[in-house]
């Protein structure tokens, strides 16, 4: 379990994170976006332990992480900026880790070696961006770690290797009860890999929830009358966003999704279709109206 | 694995040495440059061990300064490289280390790294070992104990700067600035103190330092020592050991406060950041303001116009470096306060607020006074009389300071200056010291200074290092002409040697200020030869091993006649080929005097006497100075032996120069 409590950090003047909690429950995937500049790496370099809080606590399974030898032996991570111990192969690397990571497993690392088809013994400043993610990975997961904690873990990676990679991480999630905290851009990907999803925005947690909660409180609807619309259905509805195309009105409605058709029914609509909104969606109209810069963290 | 609270991780000091063996490879090999390699290559020539031996082991091969500068600096960037980037500070400080286990294992293998090219080269140097002996006397310098002192220093040398360099890294998050602190640092108590001392120089009439205060400033920085050719004693490697030690702890506090997002950053710590910058101000401000004065002949306006240029544009440097950007005129409110305290700084010293120039000490209090004399291990005047002789001396000298001064601040001055010190020694111990740089002709005329110079105690403690040779354990005398290169004449007679030493300090005793002053050409020298002298440590005990004399001296002149000894070593008119003399007048500066080739004689010219006649030439042999009183109008005699045995030169001034040259050139000028 990740827990972070009332963060806060300033780099010389200016605040980067502010009064930030988050909490990645055991066994689960946590997906944390946010714009350039909005804190994710900051947030992430603390849960990591290197960098100090100025005020609140990083703990992981209710220990503080900075500067626990401990802890840190049981957190994977992959930073988006990748460093290997210079001329270093994999296979160094990995016979480092197995001195300093008292989990090690071997074993795993071998199979992990063998499914990501990568050579070990090539220097490692002579792979890709996307084969030194790959082996930045296979150390993390042959750690095994009880937290994983992924900056950008696949920004690089072509789609057959994310997938193998995701496979991975959600079979440890499943079997070792692996809290995961992933940063990602995409978030479509984010959208059918993680349990709950936290916003971060110019150092502030804006937003933060499970997933299917989420989308079970925000749906799409296209609906037509015979006539005009009802006047009074603007008031019993809560509606983000209303589009008319044609005789269609098309609305983002806020609320539960079966009660918000039921209701619809009442009126005998001509057409009636309710749609479930993508991650993206989701954000554009939950967020828009609060007044965040939604294109700035969707991109 | 246990988890315990430990301060080492051994695959990590594991890994280190993994990687970076090679630099211990390679210094190895630097140091076997300086010595090993050195002295097995010329095993034919056993004769250039002496100075191999005696240049390595007392670290003055460049050798051995590049491995006592670099090595240390080298080893703590590779080593802590990782902290200077952001991405391998994330990644490193993210792996299952505390901050405690990466700082000492590093310091660890550092260690290690530098040890084992010492302990290599110290092993080498064993096993190639055998007597080589300094020339004269006989002394064993390329012993076991020697060389185990060469490692031992420059273990505990290394590890002294390596501290430094470990110190300078958790400041800074530049590994330029790493490397530039890591050996500035070395220097940097030196450094400072020597700015700071160039306003007390300046400004003070009379600021002088006690030498014990210079030796501890000075001994702050092990490489100063070295690079001024002095001896690191026992005493301060045991000090540069403990203080190493410290360091390493207060590193270790500053790694524990260190935000790691400081990685790239110039300065880590914002506390240091003021520091930095007003510290790289002040020097700038010190540097310039010295240069333009110079440039500017001694003008006090051209002084303060370094100073604003030298801080200003310092001041925008260290802002530069600090924010890593050239638009940082926005911060131009630091340097205004600067300004203010560079302003009350020079005030305050320059109106002598505390009343340092005019303050003299009680003399009821003191217990002793050295009057030009370096007090190390040497006695002060102490008969009240002479000790209120050199009281009023000194209160002359601030009494005169504005002409004293103006003489000094003067481009056109001719005077020649030297400096006079006085040090007052309490009964407590404690010291009052002042030094002054004023003109010659004040010394000479100054009535308690010919005074207390002729006192037979001032002669004695003024020149105890000739009165304490213990002619008892003089074994000869190699006497030899100040110029020219002949085999000396030897005296080995123990009573013939307790004579001349004897005549030689009665002339010392004989001695009138005016002869004190005036800088007659030395015409011998007696080297003293002591029968402990094969005991290494006893030689350097001696305190005096030559005596030169001049024609002044004239009991020990004539002994040498009428014994027969100053024939064998006297140069005469016989050996000299010829003699020329120019005239230096502000004009024809610099001077550009006549060498060419020496056995053809030049011709005379309106610039240049050229003197053949005997009679002449033993006239000047006999007058001739070593400098000139005067800085301006004075003669410069160029004097040429037979058979190219070499030439020297000598000076007249108005005052002293024979008359037959004086009217050479006032013909000429005619």
């Amino acid at each position: 379990m990740i827990e972070v409590k009332n963060l806060s950090k300033s780099f010389n003047d200016s605040k980067v994170l502010s009064d930030l909690n988050l909490l990645v429950e055991k066994g689960s995937i946590y997906g944390l976006i946010g714009a350039n500049g909005a804190g994710k790496t900051t947030l992430i370099k603390h849960i990591t332990g290197v960098f100090k809080q100025d005020a609140g606590e990083v703990l992981i399974n209710n220990e503080p992480v900075l500067d626990n030898e401990k802890i840190k032996s049981r957190i994977g991570y992959i930073a988006d900026d990748l460093y290997f111990l210079n001329g270093y192969s994999l296979k160094a690397m990995a016979k480092y880790y197995a001195q300093i990571y008292p989990h090690w497993n071997q074993e795993r690392y071998t199979k992990m070696l063998t499914l990501f088809n990568l050579d070990e013994k090539k220097n490692l400043s002579k792979f890709s961006k996307g084969m030194r993610k790959q082996a930045s990975f296979i150390l993390a997961m042959s750690i095994m770690p009880i937290a994983l904690i992924l900056d950008e873990p696949i920004d690089g990676l072509d789609p057959l290797v994310r997938k193998k990679v995701w496979k991975l991480i959600v079979e440890d999630v499943a079997d070792r009860e692996m809290s995961v905290l992933v940063s990602s851009h995409n978030l479509k990907e984010m959208e059918g890999i993680c349990d709950s999803i936290g916003i971060l925005n110019e150092g502030h947690m804006i937003l933060q929830r499970n997933l299917d909660e989420l989308k079970s409180d925000i749906c799409k609807i296209q609906i037509a009358f015979d006539g005009e619309e009802p006047s009074d259905l603007q008031e019993k509805l809560n509606i983000l966003h209303k589009e008319k195309r044609g005789s269609v009105n098309q609305m983002i409605v806020k609320g539960n999704v079966t009660d918000i058709a039921k209701l619809l029914q009442s009126y005998h609509p001509l057409l009636l279709d309710v749609l479930p909104l993508s991650l993206e969606e989701i954000f554009i109209y939950e967020l828009g109206g609060e007044g965040y810069e939604i294109q700035g963290i969707i991109f | 694995m246990k988890y315990k609270a430990s301060f080492f991780s051994f695959p990590l000091f594991k890994e280190n040495l993994k990687r970076f063996w090679a630099v211990s490879a390679l210094y190895t090999f630097i140091l076997a440059l300086g010595g090993f390699l050195p002295l097995i290559m010329s095993s034919e020539y056993k004769s250039s061990w002496v100075h191999i031996v005696r240049v390595f082991l007392s670290h003055q091969h460049p050798a051995n300064v590049v491995f006592l500068v670099s090595a240390p600096v080298f080893v703590v960037f590779l080593l802590f490289k990782y902290m200077q980037q952001s991405h391998s500070t994330a990644v490193i400080h993210a792996l299952p280390f505390t901050r405690k286990q990466l700082l000492f294992s590093n310091y660890v293998t550092g260690l290690l790294l530098i040890i084992a090219p010492i302990i290599i080269n110290c092993i080498l140097l064993l096993v190639i070992k055998e007597p080589v002996y300094s020339g004269n006397p006989q002394i064993d310098i390329f012993t076991s104990s020697a060389i185990m002192n060469w490692a031992i220093s420059s273990f505990v040398i290394s590890l002294f700067v390596f501290s430094i360099a470990i110190l300078a890294c958790m400041i800074t998050g530049s590994s330029l600035l790493q490397v530039v602190f890591g050996i500035g640092f070395i220097f940097l108590t030196p450094a400072l103190f020597s700015v700071i001392t160039v306003y007390f120089n300046q400004f003070l009439f009379g600021f002088s330092i006690s030498d014990t205060l210079e030796k501890i400033i000075v001994s702050t920085s092990p490489l100063v020592i070295m690079l001024t050719h002095h001896e690191v004693s026992d005493k301060l490697i045991a000090i540069y050991f403990i203080v190493a030690i410290l360091l390493l702890f207060v590193s270790y506090a500053f790694y524990k406060a260190r935000h790691l997002e400081t990685a790239t950053d110039s300065i880590s710590f914002n506390f240091i950041k003021p520091i930095f910058k007003y510290m790289v101000a002040f020097c700038g401000m010190t540097v310039l303001g010295l240069y333009f004065m110079q440039l500017g002949g001694n003008q006090t306006l051209n002084m303060y116009l370094g100073f604003f240029l030298g801080s200003f544009i310092a001041y925008l440097i260290a802002e530069v470096i600090l924010q890593k950007t050239l638009w940082v005129f926005k911060n131009i409110k630091g340097y205004l306060i600067f300004l203010i305290i560079a302003f009350l700084f020079i005030l305050t010293i320059n109106t002598d607020i505390l009343g340092y120039e005019k303050r003299m000490p009680n003399l009821a209090h003191v217990e002793s006074v050295y009057v030009n004399m370096h007090q190390h291990d040497k006695e002060g005047i102490t008969d009240p009389e002479n000790m209120k002789l050199a009281y009023d001396y000194h209160q002359s000298i601030i009494d005169n300071k504005n002409i004293l001064e103006k003489d000094l601040l003067s481009p056109q001055s001719t005077n020649r200056k030297s400096y006079v010190s006085f040090t007052y020694r309490y009964a407590n111990g404690k010291e009052f010291n002042r030094s002054y740089r004023i003109m010659n002709d004040f010394v000479k005329n100054n009535p308690y200074m010919k005074k207390l110079y002729e006192t037979e105690e001032y002669k004695n403690k003024f020149y105890s290092d000739i009165f304490s040779i213990d002619k008892e354990d003089l074994a000869y005398l190699d006497i030899r002409s100040e110029h020219l290169d002949r085999p000396g004449t030897l005296i080995k007679d123990s009573d013939e040697i307790k004579e001349l030493i004897t005549l030689f300090q009665q002339d010392l005793l004989s001695k009138t200020h005016e002869e004190f002053n005036n800088s007659l050409m030395p015409m011998g020298t007696i080297r003293l030869n002591y029968l402990s002298d094969s005991d290494n440590e006893k030689y350097s005990e001696k305190p005096i091993h030559a005596l030169s004399f001049s024609y002044d001296y004239k009991k020990t002149i004539e002994w040498l006649e009428s014994h027969g000894y100053l024939e064998e070593f006297l140069v005469t008119s016989e050996d000299i080929h010829y003699m020329t003399v120019r005239k230096i007048t502000p004009e024809n500066r610099p001077m550009s005097s006549y060498v060419g080739d020496r056995e053809s004689l030049p011709l005379s010219t309106s610039e240049l006497m050229v003197i053949t006649d005997k009679a002449q030439i033993n006239e000047l042999l006999h007058t001739v100075e070593a400098y000139s009183y005067y800085l301006n109008d004075f003669y410069e005699v160029y004097i040429v032996f037979k058979d190219n045995q070499g030439s020297y030169y000598g000076y007249y001034s108005e005052k002293t120069v024979p008359d037959f040259i004086a009217n050479y050139f006032n013909n000429q000028s005619l």
